[in-house]
């Protein structure tokens, strides 16, 4: 059997092979056709390659479609879509993967949605902010906040992760025609949620799937990037300062500059003011970022500060019935109405330590649409603000011409309101 | 075989006949005859043994021992050195899988879970007790599809036939040294059992049996009472996605070892 280089057959060799072949057979005492043999077999031996399946349909890459149906406003209107993702009972642990695109996003921006796991929230923001969250993949297991270093997701139920969806409409919504039209328009609104899994073995750190997810289309990512408008800015004082003593120059986002001809909405203003101002808050009008709604600029006592809905710092922790009184102490709040600020409110929040009488108690315009608890549960005094809310939209929805945060007049406050109860008494 | 020899492998096995049959004539004539004359045959009767086939092998996965055969015998496991082999050998822990003193064993090679990236080592030492011993081994492999996963379907499997062997990739060698054999390390002087390939390729090639030559010192055969081995390395192509997914291959490999001289292959001439 050598093929060796020396292990040549000549007509020695074979000789002296055959006649001990010839040998062999006479020895053992069996026909030399009947070869002296053993035999071991090595059987059954087997390699079967795994799986891994997602829980939903097996599918590698999963769509599912959520319709949220938006019939009403505020947060107890709220429509809530139930989605539990996982792995197939017989798959292997992987890594699984959502992803979304910021879909409808002019809706999407103006809605307000929550995403829940086991109660727990995990995104709150606008509809649109919560997709960008998810847009280009997530990881299921850190929505579902097992914190730390990745972990991949079990299969079966115990790696199941039941994701909740809540979008509503803010109440703010209710006195923009124009919105709400849009809104009714796009009811029931569709979001599509992908998964994908790919196995954890010889994959210690997830792989961000990029290539499988489909692209955004550019019009719902050009649109996600967009700035979103100021609707109201307040400056902090130390003192109180006269309203008409601040000056507002809105300007070109992109210059710099001031603007020119009518603008719709702002996104960059300079503020000059006679004193020293501490802080300056802006509210985001269609906030598309995460915590891009409400952001703080520290003007460190400067007189003129330059803000947007960019910069800044996000503002953590907001108070409840943070609407009123953006500012501790003095401040002056400026709404952005129609075409331009409105000539702006000195409000004294002191240090909330109970100057209720002093108090001039603001209007309620119903522009606290970011002003919510980090957890996206509104605690009693914005219910309260909520469901004077309602009853007001049940008298301007629609009709009344009046542009979003603009503030509606004193005889429409109720007497809850008028008489300051929840504010700031404690 | 007969690489440079003047014969054709035909004329060898022919002559290699015609000698074993005229030899084997006085036996059938003794062994056909109830007449106790024929003494000068009971020698060669008493040593109507031949060579004793006895394996011996361990299985690596992802760098992890699954199982070998040391611990039939409770010993220490086998490791990567031909000195694990030898002293297992050499303490009579190779043993026998089939026939009547068979161990009970399971498979040399059980990968239930395979996945994209996998890779494996079976090593697989062959011992030649009573008398040297020519090896053969045969292959024989099925695969299966075992129904297909969404995943698979989606891949573009169409079919009920397994793909899993197409993405194996496979070598199988002497492990003989120079320096050191059976260490499941391949080093350049050590020979080919067959091309490697797809574990598809290099079962196809073994599944009409072929002749081992340990090749060591120009000796095709085992010498008696010691033992060599055979390397296989497995590697699942990791980029091979979800068309292999469930599928599965099933091999049997089968040892015969016959004398040295015997050159004819069991599998397609001989009895088996």
């Amino acid at each position: 059997m050598s093929d060796g280089p020396d292990y040549r057959l000549n007509r020695r060799n074979l000789l002296v092979a055959m006649s001990t072949v010839g040998a062999a057979g006479a020895l053992t005492g069996r026909g030399a056709a009947a070869y002296l043999t053993d035999r071991e077999i090595l059987a059954d031996n087997s390699m079967t390659a795994g799986s891994v399946t997602l829980a939903l349909d097996g599918a590698d890459v999963q769509q599912t479609s959520l319709g949220f149906t938006l019939s009403d406003y505020g947060f107890d209107n709220r429509d809530v879509e139930r989605l539990c993702i996982g792995l197939g009972d017989e798959s292997n642990p992987a890594w699984v993967w959502l992803h979304a695109c910021p879909v409808a996003s002019l809706v999407a921006e103006q809605l307000d949605a929550r995403l829940t796991v086991d109660g727990q929230t995990r995104i709150v923001g606008s509809l649109a902010n919560l997709l960008s969250e998810l847009e280009g993949g997530t990881l299921l297991s850190e929505i579902a906040g097992a914190g730390g270093s990745p972990e991949p997701t079990d299969p079966g139920a115990d790696g199941t992760v039941c994701l909740e969806i809540a979008v509503w409409v803010p109440e703010w919504l209710a006195k923009d025609p124009k919105a709400a039209k849009k809104l009714k328009r796009a009811s029931p609104l569709t979001v599509t949620i992908e998964t994908y899994a790919e196995q954890a073995r010889h994959v210690p750190t997830p792989r961000r799937p990029v290539s499988v997810f489909p692209e955004c289309s550019s019009d719902d990512l050009s649109r996600s990037l967009d700035t979103p408008a100021i609707s109201n800015v307040s400056l902090c004082f130390d003192v109180p300062v006269d309203p008409d003593e601040i000056t507002i120059r809105v300007l070109d986002p992109e210059t710099g500059a001031d603007v020119t001809g009518t603008v719709d909405e702002p996104h960059r203003v300079e503020l000059t003011a006679p004193v020293p101002i501490n802080d300056v808050v802006v509210a985001g009008g269609s906030p598309n970022r995460p915590e891009g709604r409400n952001r703080v600029f520290d003007a460190d006592g400067a007189t003129t500060i330059v803000v947007d809905t960019v910069n800044g710092t996000p503002l953590h922790g907001v108070p409840a019935n943070f609407s009123q009184c953006a500012c501790v102490g003095d401040g002056v709040k400026f709404d952005w109405v129609e075409t331009g600020f409105d000539g702006g409110e000195a409000r004294s929040c002191a240090d909330r330590g109970g100057k209720d009488g002093e108090v001039d108690r603001p209007v309620d315009d119903g522009d606290d649409e970011g002003w919510k608890d980090e957890d996206g549960v509104r605690d009693d005094d914005e219910e309260r603000n909520d469901t004077d809310d309602d009853r007001k939209d049940d008298d301007d929805d629609d009709s009344r011409g009046n542009g979003r945060g603009t503030p509606v007049t004193p005889t429409g406050q109720t007497a809850n309101e008028s008489t300051g109860g929840e504010f700031p008494s404690n | 075989m007969t690489n440079g020899s003047s014969f054709t492998r035909r004329e060898l096995l022919a002559a290699i006949g015609g000698v074993g049959l005229l030899a084997a004539a006085p036996r059938v004539a003794g062994a056909l005859s109830t007449d106790p004359s024929f003494t000068r045959y009971t020698y060669a009767q008493s040593t109507d043994s031949g060579p004793d086939l006895r394996v011996a092998w361990y299985e690596r996965y992802n760098g992890t021992l699954l199982d070998e055969s040391n611990q039939l015998s409770g010993d220490a496991p086998l490791t990567n050195s031909s000195d694990s082999f030898n002293a297992s050998g050499d303490s009579g822990q190779f043993v026998n899988v089939t026939g009547p003193d068979a161990v009970q064993t399971g498979p040399v090679l059980s990968i239930p879970n395979a996945h994209p990236g996998d890779d494996g080592l079976l090593l697989v030492g062959l011992r030649a007790e009573n008398a040297p011993a020519r090896a053969w081994l045969r292959v024989t492999a099925e695969y299966a599809e075992n129904g297909r996963v969404e995943p698979e379907i989606a891949a573009g499997d169409d079919d009920d036939e397994g793909e899993l062997q197409d993405y194996v990739t496979t070598e199988f060698w002497y492990d003989t040294g120079p320096f050191g054999g059976c260490n499941g390390s391949r080093s350049l002087t050590e020979a080919a059992v067959v091309p490697a390939g797809t574990l598809a390729d290099v079962a196809g090639s073994l599944e009409a049996g072929v002749g081992l030559d340990f090749g060591i010192a120009g000796r095709a055969c085992i010498p008696e009472d010691e033992q060599r081995c055979l390397a296989l390395r497995w590697h699942i192509d990791p980029d091979v996605g979800n068309v292999i997914q469930s599928d599965s291959v099933v091999l049997d490999a089968e040892f015969v070892a016959t004398t040295c001289d015997d050159t004819s292959n069991p599998f397609t001439e001989g009895p088996l």
